[in-house]
């Protein structure tokens, strides 16, 4: 194990897996609570327009990745609200245009884009010391953001209109939610790739909800599996023949699948004790 | 006492449609005004109206003293329940957690909840449900949820409830117990309250004035007087006994 740690690549990874872990397993509190889990994956797959425009134009596809997520991140939520449709329709729409547009793009500009396999299925093993340090400031920009407006991030949450009504600005503050969701999936991708993306910020949020009553105990446990996930994917990788991403997701979805069969047990130890006490 | 809420002729477009026209009325402090009509008849969109959500097109508003379009600064003057279905069910939240919701505005952005408990307390105190403070809300039958959520819309102190369709879904006791403390709110704090209700029996019980809506204003006055009058045909477009609460259709009149 310790031999691992030896090698600057990993050095680099297990950080990038730390940094990036942390800032999707606490998005991913909000992402579950929010409904928006498709929208992880939508923009995610949308990405790869963004990414196309960098391969062929022969800017950093980080960057207009970037760019193209948080834009289609906040114009989600602006066509979904301006235009009163359902969130999951709007995100359907630009999932397709998106990927279409990086398709059209990548075949029309035809060349080698060795970046296109890493960007599609992840290599953390490539990670830079500029991308450790891009990963941290979104990690710092994100947290600072939910620190702040918590109460107000959980209130929306909670009841958007009743929110509204006591006269919290919840159209700024979703769409910050959306363009850090945006920026998020950018940074994830390098772990994980565009494809498998959305279970890093679906997942952990997901299992920590199947067997915590509070919130507090959901964000902690949300960490624990992003954690859990992330780090423990890439030491698994590093041992056996997986590729880091898929090794990642698997661990996240068997630690959602531990979480439903607790969460199984604990109900019927719930209703057995409430039929003894009804004797 | 004052007028609250004073509404003179008001319309509202969405759309391009109008979607309430020629709504006149006067609510004065301490009043309970039921508003009734059918499904879509614009009843949320006047209480979202009031609240200064929605802009009119034209006519005149004035709540709490300030005239439209400048109700946002009375808001935090204002309690809102809104419809059961608005609200995240399985959301992992205490009862505190949800009534503290309520004590957020634009003011305690950025800023820690000085005297939250004391105020939850008081509010949970006020609909009986003190003892709940530390349960989860998604664990509480519908009835208890919607004490909670009117703890959360008084946990302001508000001076003006507004309340839309509070006894949706919930069973006959529970509805009892609910207008009951209604009741018991606006003759202890003194509160003026806006209501919408389709149980147009338990309304009529416990309003001052009712107004009957269905995109035009087509009845306005005392219970009583309100509910053997033909401006309710009007509203809901068939023909009512209300002692035996059938509501004939009109082609059946024919």
């Amino acid at each position: 194990m310790s031999e691992m740690l030896n090698y600057d690549f990993m050095q680099r990874a297990l950080i990038a897996a730390f940094l990036v872990g942390t800032l999707c397993s606490v998005l991913s509190f909000f992402v579950v609570l929010k409904r928006l889990s498709f929208l992880g994956a939508g923009i995610s797959h949308t990405a790869l327009g963004g990414i196309a425009i960098g391969l062929v134009t022969g800017i950093d596809p980080v960057l207009t990745g970037s760019i193209f997520s948080v834009l289609t991140a906040m114009g989600v939520g602006y066509v979904s609200r301006a235009g009163k449709m359902s969130v999951d329709t709007v995100i359907g729409i630009f999932y397709a245009a998106g990927m279409a547009l990086g398709i059209a793009l990548i075949s029309a500009f035809e060349g080698y884009y060795p970046e296109l396999f890493s960007l599609l299925f992840g290599n953390i093993l490539s990670v830079s010391f500029r991308d450790l340090l891009l990963m941290g400031i979104i990690l710092l920009l994100t947290l600072a953001f939910i620190v702040l407006f918590f109460k107000e991030l959980l209130a929306i949450c909670f009841d958007e209109e009743m929110a509204e009504a006591g006269g919290l600005p919840v159209g700024p503050l979703y769409m910050v939610l959306l363009a850090v969701m945006g920026l998020t999936v950018i940074v994830s991708i390098q772990l994980v790739g565009i494809v498998l993306v959305a279970a890093l910020i679906v997942i952990p949020g997901a299992a920590a909800l199947r067997i915590s009553k509070n919130y507090r105990g959901m964000l902690a446990l949300s960490l624990f599996f992003g954690l859990v996930g992330s780090i423990g994917g890439l030491v698994l990788s590093y041992f056996y023949p997986v590729p880091p991403g898929a090794a990642i997701v698997l661990i996240l979805t068997l630690l959602f699948i531990l979480t439903l069969v607790l969460n199984f047990f604990l109900e019927k130890k719930l209703q057995r004790r409430g039929s003894f006490e009804q004797r | 006492m004052g007028e609250i809420v004073r509404a003179d002729n008001l319309f509202v477009r969405l759309s391009g449609k109008n979607v309430l026209k020629e709504i006149n009325f006067s609510v004065r402090e301490g009043e309970l005004m039921g508003v009734i009509g059918p499904n879509g008849a614009g009843k949320t969109t006047l209480l979202r109206v009031i609240l200064g959500l929605i802009p009119i097109s034209q006519g005149r508003l004035e709540v709490l003293g300030r005239l439209y379009p400048q109700l946002k600064k009375v808001r935090p003057m204002i309690g809102y329940m809104p419809q059961r279905s608005s609200y995240e069910k399985d959301i992992p939240l205490s009862v505190t957690d949800v009534v503290s919701t309520g004590l957020l505005t634009p003011a305690t952005m950025l800023h820690r909840l000085t005297k939250g408990n004391l105020r939850v307390k008081e509010a949970l105190q006020a609909v009986d449900m003190e003892r709940y403070a530390k349960r989860y809300f998604q664990e509480l039958s519908g009835g208890e949820q919607q004490r909670i959520l009117l703890a959360r819309s008084l946990v302001r102190k508000p001076k003006l409830l507004l309340l839309d369709e509070p006894n949706a879904g919930l069973d006959f006791p529970a509805q009892q117990k609910f207008t009951a403390l209604l009741q018991e709110l606006r003759e202890r704090d003194k509160l003026t309250i806006i209501l919408i209700s389709h149980d147009l029996i338990s309304i009529a019980s416990v309003a001052d004035q009712l107004i009957g809506i269905n995109c035009v204003m087509h009845t306005h006055g005392r219970p009583g007087d309100l509910l053997n009058c033909p401006g309710l045909d009007e509203v809901y477009r068939c023909q009512f006994d209300l002692l035996s609460g059938i509501g004939r259709g009109r082609r059946d009149q024919k």
